[in-house]
C-alpha cells in the first residue's frame, strides 16, 4: 500500500461534533495511537468489523500486539490475498453453480467468508456486488453468474475503470439487465441506463441524449450460449457523442469514459465511506473529496480503502458503531469468534430469512442497510439465529464451548474469560471489577459449556452487538 | 426454558454481570411501548389474499339467470338452487355460504369485473402485473405492497411494516427494496422460543443510564436497535399471552390458508403496528386454481377454504371490535375462459371478481357482471382497472400517495369505505 503522508495536524478527538465541522485534513491523515487515543481492543475489534467479517480471539490477540499500522498492512496486502482461498473450496463452488443449485453456491460463497485469508478481498467482493446488485434468478444461468461473482473478486482491488471493463464483458451482466439482444434498430435505454445512473456517475449527472448514445454504443453484443458475441449487422457503427466525447467507442473506451468522469469518483467515494465508515447521515462533500481525488487521479481501490481503514476518521467516534451489521455480518462474525464449524446452507437460510440473501439483492440498489435490517420481528429472529449458533440448536449441530475456546487463548480465570468474551463479543474491554459492584463473576461458565452458552446468550442481547 | 430462566436470576443477582449492560432506560422504555400502541390506533391492517393460478370468476361469482352461463358450462354449471342468492341474478358458489353470511352483514363487497388494459394470459406474465400494479412488469423490481410497506416502514420504524405469512417462498407483491419484510408460518417464527426475556431491561432501583456504546460512543442506531428490542418485547409478551392455552381458542378450518389468517388475527391483535399482511391460497408455482381439466372437485375445495378462512377470521377479529381496523382484499392473476374446453376445465381468460371484506368495506355488489356475449377471446372484459382498487386501499384505506406507488394517477372509487361498522 502507499503511506498516507505523515499527520500535519495533531490527532485530536472530534469531541462530539457533526461530519459537517470535521476538517478533512485531520480527518484522512492516519491515526497514530496516543494517549488519549490508544490502540485498544474496542479499535482492533472495530477494524475487523469493517475490514473483514470480525475476528476470533487470536486475531484480536495478534492486532493488539501489532499496532494499526501492522494489522492494516497485514489485510490490504495483495500478495497474501493471491493465495487466499483453498481451492478445494472454489472446486465446490464451481460444482454448485454448474448444477445450478443457487443456495448451495450461497452457502460455499458464505464458508469462504469464514475461510478465507484474505477477509478484505471478500469483503470488497461484497462491496462489489452491493454496487453491481444483479441477482442470480435474473441472470437465469448460475455458472454464468458464479463467473460474474468470480469478476468481482479478482477486480475488487484494482481500478475502477478495469473492472468496470470486465463488467462491460460479462454476459451475465447483459442478462440481467435485459441487454441481451441490444439491436441497432431499437437500442435498449434500459439497459444503458444503470451503467450511468447505478454503476459510475450516480443519477442526475447525465441527459437522455448520453444514455441513448451509450445505449447505441452497446448495440450489437448478443449473448448466445451463454457468451457475448457481436452481430456486425446489429451494431450502430455511427458516431456517439456521451458527456461531451465524440467517437465510435469500444467497451474499453467507454468504460474509460465512464470511470473518468468526475461524478464517478464522488460517487464511489460516497458509496466505500458508507461501506467502511458510517452509514448515518451522507457526509459532506468537502469530506470526501480527498477520497474522490484519489479515485480520479486512478489511484486502486486497495489504496483508497488504505487511505479510509488508516485514518484518523475511520478510527473516531465518526465510525465507531455508525453501521449495523448485516445478517452476514452478523451470523459470520459471531461463528469465527465461537470457533466452530457452523453448516453454512443453515447459515445462508438464516441470513435469508432476515433479509439478506446474497445472490439475491434485492433491487439493483443492493441492500439499503442502516437502519433498515433491524425491526420488530428481525431483531427477535436476529436474537435466535444468534443462539442457534451458540447452542448449536435448529441446524447447527456443534454448540460452542465459550470456556475451552477462553482457555485455548490463554484465559483460565473466570474473570479472565468473562473479559475475554467481553472483548470479542462486544468490543468492550473495561474490567468487569472496575465497574459497579467489585464482586467475583460467581458464573462457571470457564467449565461449564452450558453455562458459558448461557453467558453468550446474554451478550448477543446488548444492543451494541446488532452495531458493526 | 426452565434452565435460562433460572440463569437469568442468577445473572441478575450478580452486580457485575448487571453493570456491564447499559440497561433500556426507563423513559425510552415506556416511550417504545406506546408507540407501539400508538402506532396501531394510527395505523390499519390490509390483508391480502392472493389466489394463484387464475380463477374461475363465473364460477365464483355466478350470473345464474345469464343464457350464456348454461350454455357454455355443460359440466361445470352450478344449478341455480345450490347457489347462495346475493341479488340482482348472482349466485355465490355453494361451497362459499360463509361469505354469503358476510354477505348479507354487509362486510363482504364483492367487485365485478376487474383486470386492466392488455392483461397476459400467461401465468407468470399476469401474476406479475398484478404483484407490480404496472403494466411493464418486466421493469419492475418490487412489488406494488412492497413499494407500500417501504413507505410505511419510514411511518412505523422500528415496528415491522408488512410480512408474509404463508409456507411459499415470498410472491414479488410484497418485495421492498428498503424495507425487511419477513416471511411467517406461524406466531413463534416471529417470536421463537420468547428468548426476548433476555433483552435487558432496566431492573427496579437502578438509576436509569444513557444509550451509549461501551467506548461511550453515541450512535443513532443504538437508539434504533434498542427501540426495537424493547418494542418486540412488549409485542413477544402479548403474543405468549396470545399462545397460552388459557386464551381460548377460536375456531378456523384446518390447512393452509386457516392457519395463515389465523396467525395474522394473532400478530394484528397483539397491536404490533403491521400495516400489510400478504397471503396466499393455491400453492406456489403455477397455483391450484389453475384447472385445464376436471375443475369441478378442486374448485370447490379452494373456495371452501377461501371461504370459511375469512369468515373464521373475520369472525374472529368482530369478535375482539377489531374488524374497523382491517380490510381484507383478494386477487388472482385472471379469470378463466368463459366456455369449457372440452374437458371438464376451463382455460385462461381474462377479467375476474375481487373479494374485499371488513369492518369499513362497504358490502354489496360494486359494478355490473361483464357481458357474457361481448368477450375478447372467449374472456371477459374488465370495466374496472385493478390499480384503480390498488389507489383507493392505498389512499383511503393504508393513507399513502399511490400516484408514486402505482407510477400514476388512477381514479380512486368512491363508494367501496363507508363508516365504521360499529363492529358487530
Amino acid at each position: 500500500m502507499r503511506r498516507p503522508a505523515s499527520p500535519t495536524v495533531q490527532p485530536r478527538p472530534p469531541a462530539g461534533a457533526a461530519l459537517e465541522a470535521v476538517d478533512p485534513a485531520w480527518a484522512w491523515a492516519p491515526y497514530e495511537p496516543s494517549v488519549e487515543r490508544p490502540w485498544t481492543i474496542a479499535l482492533a475489534s472495530h477494524l475487523f468489523r469493517r475490514a473483514g467479517f470480525g475476528a476470533n480471539g487470536a486475531e484480536l490477540d495478534r492486532a493488539l500486539s501489532q499496532g494499526p499500522r501492522g494489522t492494516i498492512d497485514r489485510l490490504l496486502d495483495p500478495l497474501a490475498a493471491a493465495t487466499a482461498t483453498d481451492p478445494a473450496l472454489a472446486e465446490h463452488e464451481s460444482a454448485a453453480a454448474r448444477s445450478g443449485d443457487a443456495q448451495a453456491l450461497s452457502a460455499w460463497w458464505i464458508r469462504r467468508l469464514f475461510e478465507t485469508r484474505d477477509p478484505l478481498g471478500e469483503r470488497l467482493t461484497l462491496f462489489w456486488h452491493q454496487h453491481f446488485a444483479i441477482g442470480a434468478a435474473a441472470t437465469a444461468n448460475l455458472a454464468l453468474y458464479h463467473q460474474h461473482l468470480q469478476r468481482l473478486r479478482s477486480g475488487a482491488r484494482g481500478r475502477f475503470s478495469a473492472l468496470l471493463e470486465s463488467l462491460l464483458d460479462d454476459p451475465a451482466m447483459y442478462i440481467a439487465l435485459h441487454g441481451e439482444h441490444n439491436r441497432r434498430a431499437n437500442p435498449n435505454l434500459d439497459f444503458a441506463r444503470p451503467w450511468i445512473e447505478d454503476f459510475t456517475t450516480g443519477p442526475g449527472v447525465a441527459g437522455d441524449p448520453d444514455i441513448r448514445d451509450l445505449a447505441r454504443a452497446l448495440t450489437g453484443w448478443f449473448v448466445y450460449g451463454g457468451r457475448l458475441r457481436l452481430i456486425s449487422r446489429e451494431q450502430d457503427a455511427d458516431p456517439k457523442t456521451i458527456f461531451g466525447q465524440s467517437g465510435s467507442f469500444s467497451r474499453e473506451e467507454l468504460a474509460r469514459l465512464l470511470a473518468n468522469q468526475p461524478a464517478t469518483a464522488d460517487h464511489l467515494a460516497r458509496k466505500l465511506f458508507r461501506w467502511f465508515v458510517a452509514e448515518g447521515t451522507p457526509p459532506p462533500l468537502a469530506l470526501l473529496s480527498p477520497l474522490a481525488d484519489l479515485l480520479r487521479h486512478g489511484r486502486t481501490i486497495n489504496e483508497v480503502t488504505g487511505k479510509i481503514l488508516c485514518s484518523n476518521l475511520f478510527f473516531s467516534d465518526h465510525a465507531l458503531h455508525q453501521k449495523v451489521k448485516s445478517p452476514v455480518e452478523l451470523l459470520v462474525g459471531l461463528a469465527k469468534a465461537l470457533e466452530t464449524t457452523p453448516s453454512t446452507l443453515t447459515l445462508a437460510k438464516d441470513a435469508a430469512a432476515l433479509g439478506q440473501r446474497l445472490d439475491e439483492p434485492p433491487t439493483l440498489a443492493g441492500w439499503p442497510g442502516g437502519a433498515a435490517w433491524i425491526n420488530t420481528i428481525t431483531v427477535s429472529t436476529r436474537l435466535r439465529c444468534c443462539r442457534s449458533l451458540i447452542e448449536g440448536t435448529d441446524g447447527y449441530t456443534q454448540g460452542a464451548d465459550p470456556g475451552q475456546v477462553a482457555r485455548n487463548h490463554g484465559r483460565i480465570r473466570q474473570d479472565e474469560a468473562a473479559r475475554f468474551w467481553l472483548a470479542l463479543m462486544l468490543g468492550d474491554d473495561r474490567s468487569p471489577n472496575s465497574q459497579a459492584g467489585a464482586q467475583e463473576p460467581g458464573a462457571n461458565f470457564p467449565t461449564d459449556p452450558a453455562a458459558g452458552r448461557q453467558f453468550l446468550d446474554v451478550l448477543v442481547a446488548r444492543p451494541q452487538f446488532q452495531l458493526a | 426454558m426452565h434452565t435460562r430462566r433460572h440463569f437469568l436470576k442468577t445473572a441478575v443477582s450478580a452486580p457485575w454481570l448487571l453493570s456491564l449492560a447499559p440497561v433500556v432506560p426507563e423513559l425510552l422504555r415506556r416511550s417504545a411501548v406506546q408507540a407501539a400502541v400508538a402506532s396501531v390506533a394510527g395505523n390499519r391492517a390490509l390483508v391480502v389474499i392472493q389466489l394463484s393460478g387464475g380463477n374461475d370468476g363465473l364460477n365464483t361469482v355466478v350470473p345464474f339467470e345469464d343464457d350464456g352461463y348454461a350454455r357454455s358450462r355443460s359440466t361445470l354449471r352450478l344449478p341455480a338452487r345450490d347457489l347462495h342468492k346475493i341479488g340482482g341474478s348472482l349466485g355465490l358458489h355453494p361451497r362459499m355460504s360463509g361469505l354469503a353470511r358476510l354477505f348479507a352483514e354487509g362486510h363482504l363487497a364483492i367487485l365485478q369485473g376487474v383486470g386492466c388494459p392488455g392483461l397476459s394470459r400467461d401465468h407468470e406474465v399476469a401474476l406479475r402485473t398484478w404483484q407490480t400494479g404496472t403494466a411493464l412488469p418486466a421493469g419492475a423490481d418490487t412489488g406494488w405492497l412492497g413499494r407500500a410497506t417501504d413507505a410505511l416502514w419510514e411511518r412505523v420504524k422500528p415496528a415491522t411494516p408488512g410480512v408474509f405469512v404463508g409456507s411459499i417462498p415470498q410472491p414479488f407483491g410484497i418485495h421492498a427494496a428498503t424495507a425487511v419484510v419477513p416471511s411467517l408460518r406461524s406466531v413463534p417464527d416471529a417470536f421463537p422460543r420468547n428468548d426476548l426475556t433476555l433483552i435487558p431491561a432496566a431492573p427496579a432501583g437502578r438509576p436509569s443510564q444513557t444509550i451509549e456504546s461501551p467506548t461511550g460512543v453515541s450512535s443513532p442506531f443504538l437508539h434504533h436497535v434498542q427501540s426495537s428490542l424493547v418494542m418486540a418485547r412488549t409485542h413477544a409478551s402479548r403474543l405468549a399471552n396470545e399462545l397460552a392455552p388459557a386464551s381460548g381458542t377460536r375456531s378456523y378450518p384446518a390447512g393452509g390458508l386457516g392457519n395463515d389468517l389465523r396467525t395474522v388475527a394473532q400478530l394484528i391483535r397483539a397491536e404490533m403496528g403491521i400495516g400489510i399482511y400478504y397471503t396466499e391460497l393455491g400453492g406456489g408455482g403455477i397455483g391450484g386454481f389453475d384447472n385445464h381439466a376436471n375443475q369441478l372437485g378442486n374448485h370447490c375445495a379452494l373456495l371452501q377454504q377461501l371461504s370459511d378462512s375469512v369468515t373464521a377470521f373475520v369472525d374472529d377479529l368482530a369478535a375482539d371490535r377489531l374488524l374497523d381496523q382491517v380490510m381484507l382484499l383478494t386477487f388472482s392473476e385472471f379469470g378463466r375462459t368463459v366456455t369449457e374446453n372440452g374437458r371438464r376445465g376451463t382455460d385462461h381468460g381474462l377479467a375476474g371478481p375481487m373479494f374485499l371484506a371488513g369492518g369499513r368495506v362497504r358490502g354489496g355488489v360494486h359494478g355490473a357482471h361483464p357481458s357474457l356475449t361481448d368477450l375478447e377471446g372467449d374472456a371477459l372484459k374488465h370495466h374496472t382497472d385493478f390499480r384503480a382498487v390498488y389507489a383507493t386501499v392505498l389512499e383511503d384505506w393504508l393513507g399513502l400517495a399511490s400516484a408514486g406507488i402505482l407510477g400514476g394517477n388512477f381514479e380512486r372509487l368512491s363508494n367501496l369505505l363507508g363508516p365504521p361498522a360499529g363492529s358487530a
